[in-house]
């Protein structure tokens, strides 16, 4: 891990390589996002198919069969990529702490502080170790939202199942209890909105703290390690419960930090 | 004030309907007729896509199903000011054409016949004597010899032995206005069964380019859906569905009424009514353009004169609801509201209360008959060829004068009339329509951009009379629509000035013999073929301003 | 014993019935106890046994009602080609009651329906067509249900009386099924489909109006097997409302392809390519159309160009509408505006708040910098 500049100039360069994620929740990060992406732009055609392949007989391209195809296969990929994400929250090596993610009051009011700094400048500079507030309560949109577009995709899969299995009978309880498969289509069409909405922010938000407060956010989701300049340090100790009181952490508080791992239990 | 008798439900009719009469010295002083259903159409309407205005509005009515479709299509198309391709017109006029035939066919033998058939009677008929009867008016009848009629009679028999009468469970079998002698009822019966099965075949005239029946899928603003269908295969299907129904027609229904009119000829004096007769005309001609290329021409014969046909100006209709169960006194323009509903009971004093859930609609303060009566006789007057050839034929036969035509019974003929003058007609279409086809056209559909705001009405003619729908556009959704149905003309209550509409002054005078049987009510208003569910309906409760009609 | 048995095994069903006619009552009880045992039944089916024997003889009494409703079902009952509507009406079954066929009005009528239920009371099958409108209309004597008043009774007194008292009760359309048109937003009589507004159970024989192939083999059924058949959770049966429109539709092949009709009349039309695109319902639309279409099998809805509404499913008209647009609209208050629009709005907000603050931080790139040295001036 090369070491990310620091704003700090002239100063002694200090950084701390803290594991962010293991290597399994990275890989996972990004089959969620590549799935993400097939899933937009093939549900966007099944939902408006603008565009055709040939002409007349179509037997070189079923454009709407392979698109249904490619998107029912990336979702059962992030179905799956999402559960085993969902089982690693809980046995992960690192970064357990389900909490971050969930809108707390705790959660929400300093998340409400961070986007005010973020959002006009000034006021003083947070940096956290795993997710900050206001990244948590993005990534439990994108949760909620997923969730819901895998949950009334299912349902409209269930659709054309078999109708006397117990399955389709569950959906279509679902189904009614909805308001009729309709109604699942536009919640399921809204959430896709909802989530690139959340992902949209998520990504400029991520490239704009690596830009303009040198965090290495990007660098941790590629290869889990996330690089802290010693300025940054304190409000990771912070959030991870070293308390400084205005003074640097000592070579051990720091050691402490940055292997999780033994710290963990 | 004469005894008053209730006759509620009013049954083979759309709808619910309830009669009551007043009976003084054995025949009927007084009427009130209402309409006991309200679904409220227009209500919600209101902010739909004037594109599905023509998918909701056809179910106002399952039994002249298509005619609600046809008058909306035809007012967003106003509305949105575009003309459909010929194809279209001709679809549409193959499509309404065999409604009339069909829904003609069904009321007069299974929604009309039993007043005048005793079914029980039947069963002492000689087979042969039946047939030289049916012979006697049509040599040309099918099924008419006494094998055929004998094989009804058995099933009839095996029917009735069996002690499950069904739909004819406790009729009014060996009442003595019943006239006809069992011969005549068993043909009638015969045919009864015969016209169950055609009517079922019929209907697939309407499936071939609608998709289904009833309430057919194939219009659309802007024209017609079923391009596919214009083909040879389908056209000769049509053709030949035709053509069974030309001959039942030809050979069984007009035959019919032949045979049973000369008994009950006492009914060409009861059961007139209303003096005035209004039509909108229907089936547009080449180019399209209405009224000047309709067919069935427009207009309104008044006071029974029946040398002049005057026009129709749209802007002098008006409805009312002072015997409605809806607030409000004026009388408006269709499009003008301040209805809500305002229930007041069944049992209001009449004639002051409020009765009926149908609203008064008036053309320039007078009451009119609508109907098949009203169409042959603007058709008759206005030198309409066929019209006036088959009239002059019936007429010719029952060796009386046109004056008989105001009656119950005159609607019946006119009703037997229209569906053979409209069958023979659709031939024609047909041929437009190959010749079209010929040419390499096969246009079906005119596109069109929705305005933003506009205005529109529709008019066509319903098999029960005439049909106007009215619309308001405004951003891109429908602000107001409004339906002026025909058995609203016919069955609504009284107007502010006691004028009757059509049902109650026609009962006025009818003789009735035994009124816990009031067989001779039921013979004056299936007369009309009501359909209740059309009529009622409601207006606009916050729009004030005046509707614009724009002129065609 | 034996004999009998043997006279009646291996005779068709009517001639069964007939067959029966010969028995005396003796012989009769012989052989419905001949029946139990063969079947391994108590004594005490005996009876039973013979009640259904018995009833077998009698066509089933059907009182069919009308609500708030448009006749449609009527009209597509009379329909029917095999078993044509003559046989459906005078051999099948026994109609008692049907305002639309029906030889007697008024008084004569209620009559009929009065002693159809006494006579067949608890054995009638109820046929349902119309929503009850359970709304009190304004007025001085407004009560509930007023909307509707059949031989002066309200709607939901007779569906509960006559519902009440039936062997089953078989709702026809969408209207008695789930509401029907009157029931699509805003409901201004309040109108409820027949299980709500009575609490019985029904089948439901959705469609607007019900196509007569279904009406009737369920009725077939119950004759044959004495039991209503298999149904969804919305109560419709499962064999014909098992399969999506879409899944056996003739023009599947082109949605596959991904052609699509993008206007009425268009070369697409003409080559018969999916309606897709203008608004058909047909992919959430369970219905059998299209294997048995409608009319004798001469058409139905697609095969004539014009997308499927979706009528066989409740509250269609609010769901499934715009007819010509894939997805109903979102009704927020105020506004009325697609997912398409709302979404597209959203990411648009999401992309020009991105752009923004792009462009805020870089014209004021001190501001956030100073952050930073704010941050290390504390430390």
């Amino acid at each position: 891990m090369t070491a990310g500049t620091s704003a700090l100039k002239g100063n002694e360069e200090v950084y701390l390589v803290v594991r962010t994620r293991s290597i399994f929740a990275c890989a996972i990060h990004w089959i969620v996002f590549c799935s993400v992406i097939v899933l937009a732009v093939t549900g966007l055609y099944i939902g408006n198919p603008t565009f055709y392949f040939g002409k007349g007989e179509p037997y070189q391209a079923f454009a709407m069969a392979d698109m249904r195809f490619y998107h029912f296969t990336a979702a059962a990929v992030l179905i799956a990529s999402f559960l085993t994400r969902f089982y690693l929250a809980f046995t992960d090596s690192c970064n357990k702490d389900i909490k971050q993610f969930l809108p707390t009051p705790r959660n929400v009011i300093n998340a409400f502080k961070l986007a005010f700094n973020y959002g006009l400048g000034g006021g003083k500079h947070l940096a956290y170790r795993y997710v900050n507030p206001l990244g948590g309560i993005g990534i439990f949109g994108m949760i909620v939202f997923i969730t819901m577009l895998a949950g009334t995709g299912l349902l409209m899969y269930a659709q054309g199942g078999n109708p006397n299995s117990f399955w389709y009978s569950l959906c279509s309880s679902l189904t009614i209890m909805i308001g009729g498969i309709q109604n699942v289509r536009v919640i399921h069409h809204l959430s896709m909105y909802f989530l690139f909405f959340t992902v949209i922010i998520h990504i400029y938000m991520q490239i704009w703290k690596n830009i303009v407060f040198t965090e290495s956010d990007i660098s941790s989701i590629i290869g889990g390690y996330k690089i802290f300049p010693y300025r940054d340090i304190g409000h990771f100790a912070d959030y991870y419960g070293i308390h400084l009181d205005d003074a640097p952490p000592s070579r051990e508080e720091m050691d402490r930090a940055s292997t999780p791992m033994k710290d963990a239990e | 004030m004469g005894e008053r008798h209730v006759i509620d439900p009013i049954t083979r009719i759309e709808g619910h309907l309830r009669i009551e009469i007043d009976v003084e010295d054995g025949k009927v002083k007084d009427a009130w007729s209402s309409g006991t259903l309200f679904r409220g159409f227009e209500i919600f309407m209101k902010g739909r896509d004037p594109r599905d205005a023509w998918i909701i509005t056809q179910r106002v009515c399952g039994v002249c199903t298509t005619v609600h479709a046809l008058a909306s299509v035809k007012c967003v198309e106003n509305a949105v000011g575009i003309q459909i391709p010929e194809n279209a017109r001709l679809i549409r006029n193959l499509i309404l054409g065999a409604q009339y035939i069909h829904d003609h066919i069904v009321h007069f033998y299974h929604l009309h016949a039993l007043d005048w058939v005793d079914i029980v009677s039947a069963l002492s008929a000689d087979p042969k004597k039946t047939s030289e009867l049916t012979n006697s008016i049509n040599p040309n009848a099918p099924k008419s010899g006494p094998g055929d009629f004998k094989n009804v009679k058995d099933k009839l028999k095996k029917f009735v032995d069996a002690g499950q009468l069904g739909p004819f469970t406790n009729g009014y079998w060996g009442h003595p206005a019943y006239k006809l002698p069992p011969e005549a009822n068993l043909m009638a019966v015969s045919h009864y069964l015969d016209a169950l099965s055609l009517q079922s075949r019929l209907a697939r005239m309407h499936a071939i380019f609608g998709g289904k029946n009833p309430h057919i899928q194939t219009y659309t603003v802007g024209g017609v859906t079923c391009v596919n269908d214009l083909n040879p295969d389908r056209i000769s299907e049509f053709m030949f569905l035709l053509k069974e129904g030309q001959n039942f027609i030809d050979n069984v229904y007009l035959p019919d009424v032949l045979a049973i009119a000369p008994f009950y000829l006492d009914w060409a004096g009861i059961g007139g009514g209303l003096e005035n007769y209004l039509t909108y005309g229907m089936f547009p001609g080449q180019g399209g353009k209405e009224p000047e290329s309709l067919w069935f021409p427009r207009g309104i014969v008044k006071g029974r004169d029946i040398t002049k046909v005057h026009p129709v100006q749209v802007e002098k209709i008006t409805e009312e609801v002072t015997h409605s169960w809806y607030k409000g006194e004026k009388s408006l323009h269709p499009s003008v509201g301040e209805t809500d509903p305002w229930y007041t009971g069944l049992e209001t004093s009449k004639p002051e209360g409020k009765y009926s859930w149908l609203k008064t609609p008036r053309y320039d303060g007078m009451a009119c008959e609508v109907g098949p009566l009203a169409r042959m006789l603007v058709n008759y007057v206005s030198g309409h060829k066929p019209t006036v050839d088959n009239i002059g034929f019936v007429l010719g036969k029952l060796g009386a004068g046109p004056e008989v035509l105001f009656s119950t019974l005159g609607r019946i003929a006119a009703r037997a009339v229209e569906t053979k003058v409209i069958a023979d007609e659709m031939g024609g279409w047909i041929n437009e329509l190959l010749a079209n086809l010929k040419r390499g056209d096969m246009e079906t559909f005119t596109p069109f951009e929705m305005p933003n705001s506009a205005k529109g009405f529709g008019m066509t003619e319903a098999p029960r009379g005439a049909l106007g729908h009215w619309i308001e556009i405004e951003k891109k959704k429908i602000k107001n629509y409004q339906m002026i149905v025909p058995t609203t003309w016919n069955g609504s209550p009284r107007d502010a000035k006691g004028q009757m509409s059509a049902f109650e002054a026609s009962l006025i005078g009818t003789p009735i013999a035994d009124p816990k049987k009031p067989l001779e009510v039921l013979r004056t208003i299936h007369s009309f073929d009501p359909c209740i569910a059309c009529s009622v309906h409601v207006l606009d409760s916050e729009k004030e301003e005046t509707y614009e009609v724009k002129a065609v | 014993m034996c004999e009998t048995r043997n006279r009646f095994v291996g005779l068709e069903p009517k001639k069964r019935v007939e067959a029966l006619e010969d028995i005396d009552r003796r012989d009769f009880i012989l052989f419905c106890t001949t029946i139990a045992a063969t079947l391994g039944l108590e004594a005490s089916w005996v009876p039973k046994i013979a009640e259904a024997v018995e009833r077998a003889a009698r066509k089933p009494s059907v009182i069919w009602m009308h609500f708030a409703e448009c006749t449609g079902d009527s009209e597509a009952f009379i329909r029917s080609s095999y078993p044509s509507t003559e046989e459906l009406i005078l051999d099948i079954l026994s109609i008692d009651y049907h305002e639309t066929l029906m030889a007697a009005s008024g008084e004569a009528a209620e009559e009929a329906l009065r002693l159809a239920m006494e006579e067949n009371d608890g054995k009638y099958i109820a046929v349902c067509e119309g929503a009850i409108p359970m709304a009190t209309p304004p007025g001085p004597n407004g009560k509930p249900g007023d909307y509707l008043r059949v031989g002066g009774k309200t709607g939901i007194e007779l569906a509960r009386e006559v519902c009440g008292r039936a062997a089953a009760v078989m709702c026809v359309g969408n209207c008695a099924s789930f509401g029907g048109v009157q029931a699509q937003y805003p409901n201004p009589t309040g109108a409820v489909s027949i299980s709500k507004a009575t609490g019985v159970p029904t089948l439901n024989i959705s469609g607007c109006p019900h196509n007569v192939v279904n009406s009737v083999a369920t009725i077939i059924n119950f004759l044959l097997l004495g039991s209503l058949p298999k149904a969804d959770k919305l109560g419709r049966p499962l064999f014909a409302y098992g399969k999506r429109i879409h899944d056996t539709c003739p023009r599947r092949a082109h949605f596959d392809a991904g052609q699509f009709v993008e206007e009425f009349g268009d070369e697409g039309a003409k080559d018969q390519w999916c309606l897709y695109k203008v608004g058909c319902k047909g992919p959430q639309t369970y219905h059998n159309c299209s294997s048995v279409e409608y009319n004798d099998g001469t058409s139905w809805p697609i095969k004539g160009g014009h997308g499927c509404i979706g009528c066989s499913e409740p509250q269609f008209w609010d769901n499934m509408s715009p007819f010509y647009e894939r997805l109903p609209n979102i009704k927020l208050p105020g506004v009325e505006a697609t997912a398409d629009k709302v979404g597209l709005t959203l990411v648009g907000a999401a992309a020009t708040g991105a752009a923004a603050h792009a462009t805020y931080t870089l014209l004021n790139r001190k501001k956030f910098d100073e952050t930073l040295k704010d941050d290390e001036g504390e430390e």
